[in-house]
Parts: structure tokens; C-alpha cells; sequence
């Protein structure tokens, strides 16, 4: 089974998006390693504006590798306060740094405790680690 | 749930085409069955994929003046050309009945499609580069997919003629040069069943595909019908496919990314850049293959730096 690496100061939902809390208090959105490795390169990328609320759950924006569309849903509930142009000009990015320059937007969290509870994180990592790469390699493939 | 539900359509209008896979998907739940739709458009028309702008892809002037309608899909993929010379097989399964991997899904709904121009014709059938589908190393099916809602959608069709000169002229180009270059690339990397002689008629192929998607599923393809429902939200669904805000959806402000080179086939794109040759910068329309420099047309015409360009890799 292929190895993922996942940050350890960041939190995990099962769309495989990160949060990452900024000393700021702002909170930094990406993709984490496994869910890019099953999607594959990354060739469109849209995401909210700037101003724009973003509820936890809803569409936020949008993405497209290998010719797959599919929707980003919000982690988390907040105003987006910075997008990432650098990804939305070069969507590759996001699959060769995922945890740094490859991030996509900052969000001005309302109920960062609470919604932050819900993502994994911390020692409860490794074993979601595993048994979501046991859930990518399996699911769909018996029929 | 085991059986699949096989909606024939047979020749129906080309805003169907694209209507019906997508209401399929809109309405699919846990408890509606995977469905495999499969339908020949009886008219013309171009299809922006997802994210295209459209004006970077078609010249809209074009179209109209050709009676040419535009749609846009929402899956991915490129812009393309459909017309009554093409099959199409559209895959709307459940998310959770399908592989989590890409990759995955593609292989589980085009290795029939390879396997049944296997069993017809006597060419080197094989899906490339996961979502290509090829024989005889040329490209003979466009392919998308997406997931939409709760359904993992693949569509893709087989070309038994194909129209290059329509297809080339309906592009939204930066020059006349890129045209003619996009279109000798199209006409060496695009095969259709016509070129290998096939007699075979599209029905006959209709029916082996179905034939093939049991036997790679294991499931039984019942035929059936879409729902009343689905019949009632289909004729929305081409209305929004084909509405000016919906074909407008992607231009600039929206965030989406920059204008990508032209696709031809796998690992054949043109690309219309400047770049540094010598220090100097010059503007071209560039045919790339595999990363190299397969032919070049620069604005500032110097055939002896164009000639010097082919073998190199591209770098804008």
C-alpha cells in the first residue's frame, strides 16, 4: 500500500481537505497527499473570492484532474480572507507542495471549535491515515 | 443492488445527449440504480468541458453562422466536436459503488469500451494513460468524467467518421497558423472506424458494448427507461446546458485558472506562447508532443529559426 504524508498540526476531513490554524487565527485550507494521489494532476482549479462566506459542508468551488470534475466543499464555516492566485494559474501546484504553496484559501472561522471537533487530528491521525488508504484502495472495486 | 439500468436512446436531438446523463446524475441517490446510458446524437453540436472559457475555445461567430449550437457539460475534459458519426456511453453510478481512485473508475467503465473494439477489429485496442482510449496509438474516443452530487459520472463516445474540417474551423484560435497546425495534429492522432474500413454498423457495436460492460461488471444491464421525474427535469437540465449564463460561467473574475494550450490527444497539445530562442523572444503557435517540439509557426515567419526548433523541448 502506497504511504501518505500527513502533516500532524493541521486537521483532516473525509473529502481529504486540511485546516491549518494560523497564528492569526485565520485558518489555512489545502489538500492533503492521498486525496490528490486519487484524483491525479490538478488542471483547473476554482475557488471563492475574497468577502465571499463559505458554510461548512457547501460547494466552494470546484476542481478538475485528468479530465474528472468535481466540487470542493467548505470545512469549515467563515468569510474567505485570501485565495491562492499562484495555484489558480499553475493548478499543478497544489499536487507538488500540497501542505505549503500549494494551499488555497484563508478562512475567517465562526465556529472553528466546534467544526474543528469534527476533523481528525492529533493521535487519532495514523489509524485514520491507514483505514482511509485501505477505503481508497478497495471501495467500489468488488462490485 | 445489483443490475445496472441500460437507457437506449438510440438517435436523439444533441442537447439530449448531454440533458439526460446529467439529470440522471442530479437525481441519483444511494437507492436509484447505476445507469448506463447509451445514445447517438442525431444533429451537430460542440461541448465545452466544464471548466472551459468559452471564449478561449469556439468562436461563437462561427457556430452560428454554421447553425452549430454550444453546449457546456459538466464534466471535464476539452472542448469537442459531436455529431451523428459518434456513439456515446455515458456511465452515472453511485459514489459509493464506485472506486475512490480516479484512475480506478475509468478503468471499471472504458475497459469494456476497449474490449468491444477488440472483439471487432483486428487493432491494438488500450486505454492509455488511465482515461485515453486508443487503437493503433491513435485516439478514438473523447473521454470525461466528474462527479456530480452523489453520482461518479464517465461519458465518452467511439468515432466512426469524424468532420476535421468543421471540428478545426468552429475553434476559437489566436491565428490562422495555429488553426492549420491544430488541425494536421488532429488529423494524425485522431482515428475513426471509418480509417480502419469497419463495416460494422453502430447498433451491432451498441449492443457488443452492452454485451461487454456485464461481462467487466458482473452485473446484468436491464434495459430501461428514465423515471417520470427525470423525464420532467431533463427538459431543464438542456435549458440550463445551453443558457448564456451557463456557457458564460467561466470567464474571467469567476477565479478559474489561465487559458490551457489546445489538446489533441494524449501528450499532443499546441500552444500559442512566446518563448526564448537564443536570448531573443519570439511569439508562435507551437505543436508539442511528448514535450518536444514537433512543429512551429512563429508571427515573426523565420523559417530557419522555426526549422531549428523541432526536436527541442518546449519550455515557454
Amino acid at each position: 500500500m502506497k504511504q501518505f504524508n500527513f502533516k500532524s498540526d493541521r486537521y483532516y476531513n473525509s473529502n481529504h481537505l486540511w485546516s491549518k490554524q494560523e497564528d492569526d487565527g485565520s485558518i489555512t485550507i489545502g489538500m492533503d497527499e492521498l486525496g490528490l494521489d486519487s484524483l491525479g494532476e490538478m488542471a483547473y482549479l476554482t475557488l471563492p473570492t475574497v468577502g465571499a462566506p463559505v458554510e461548512m459542508g457547501k460547494v466552494m468551488g470546484s476542481m478538475e484532474a485528468a479530465k474528472m470534475t468535481g466540487e470542493l466543499f467548505a470545512p469549515i464555516t467563515g468569510i474567505v480572507v485570501d485565495k491562492n492566485d499562484a495555484v489558480l494559474q499553475n493548478p499543478l501546484l497544489v499536487n507538488e507542495d500540497p501542505y505549503n504553496n500549494g494551499w488555497l484559501i484563508k478562512i475567517e472561522p465562526t465556529n472553528w471549535a466546534e467544526e474543528s471537533g469534527a476533523m481528525v487530528s492529533g493521535d487519532a491521525l495514523p489509524e485514520w491515515m491507514e483505514s482511509e488508504s485501505e477505503r481508497f484502495e478497495s471501495q467500489g472495486i468488488t462490485g | 443492488m445489483k443490475f445496472i439500468r441500460l437507457i437506449h436512446m438510440g438517435r436523439i436531438p444533441g442537447w439530449q445527449t448531454q440533458a439526460v446523463y446529467h439529470t440522471v446524475a442530479e437525481l441519483m441517490t444511494e437507492d436509484t440504480p447505476d445507469t448506463i446510458i447509451i445514445s447517438q446524437p442525431s444533429d451537430t453540436y460542440v461541448c465545452l468541458g466544464y471548466h472551459q472559457k468559452l471564449d478561449e475555445t469556439f468562436d461563437r461567430k462561427v457556430c452560428d453562422e454554421k447553425e452549430i449550437p454550444i453546449l457546456r457539460r459538466k464534466v471535464g475534459g476539452g472542448g469537442t466536436y459531436l455529431d451523428q458519426n459518434q456513439l456515446f456511453y455515458q456511465c452515472v453510478f453511485h459514489k459509493s459503488r464506485v472506486p475512490a481512485n480516479s484512475d480506478k473508475v475509468y478503468e471499471m467503465m472504458l475497459t469494456p469500451v476497449v474490449n468491444t473494439l477488440k472483439h471487432f477489429f483486428d487493432v491494438k485496442a488500450e486505454l492509455v494513460g488511465s482515461h485515453e482510449v486508443e487503437m493503433n496509438g491513435k485516439r478514438v474516443a473523447g473521454i470525461g468524467g466528474g462527479q456530480m452530487g452523489e453520482a461518479s459520472i464517465v461519458v465518452g463516445n467511439i468515432l466512426f467518421d469524424f468532420d476535421y474540417d468543421t471540428m478545426a474551423s468552429v475553434w476559437s484560435v489566436p491565428n490562422e497558423s495555429f488553426r492549420a497546425l491544430a488541425k494536421e495534429a488532429m488529423k494524425d492522432h485522431i482515428i475513426t472506424l471509418d480509417d480502419i474500413g469497419s463495416m460494422v454498423k453502430m447498433d451491432k457495436l451498441a449492443d457488443q458494448l452492452i454485451e461487454e460492460y456485464e461481462k467487466h461488471l458482473g452485473r446484468k444491464l436491464n434495459p430501461g427507461g428514465m423515471t417520470i421525474d427525470e423525464i420532467e427535469r431533463a427538459g431543464q437540465v438542456g435549458a440550463v446546458l445551453r443558457s448564456e449564463s451557463f456557457l458564460n460561467s467561466m470567464d474571467e473574475g469567476n477565479g478559474s485558472s489561465k487559458r490551457k494550450p489546445l489538446k489533441i490527444a494524449r501528450n499532443v497539445f499546441i500552444h500559442y506562447d512566446e518563448i526564448y530562442v537564443d536570448g531573443e523572444k519570439v511569439m508562435g503557435c507551437f505543436r508539442v508532443e511528448d514535450g518536444l517540439i514537433h512543429s512551429t509557426k512563429l508571427d515573426n515567419g523565420n523559417a530557419e529559426m522555426e526549422a531549428a526548433l523541432i526536436g527541442k523541448t518546449y519550455k515557454n
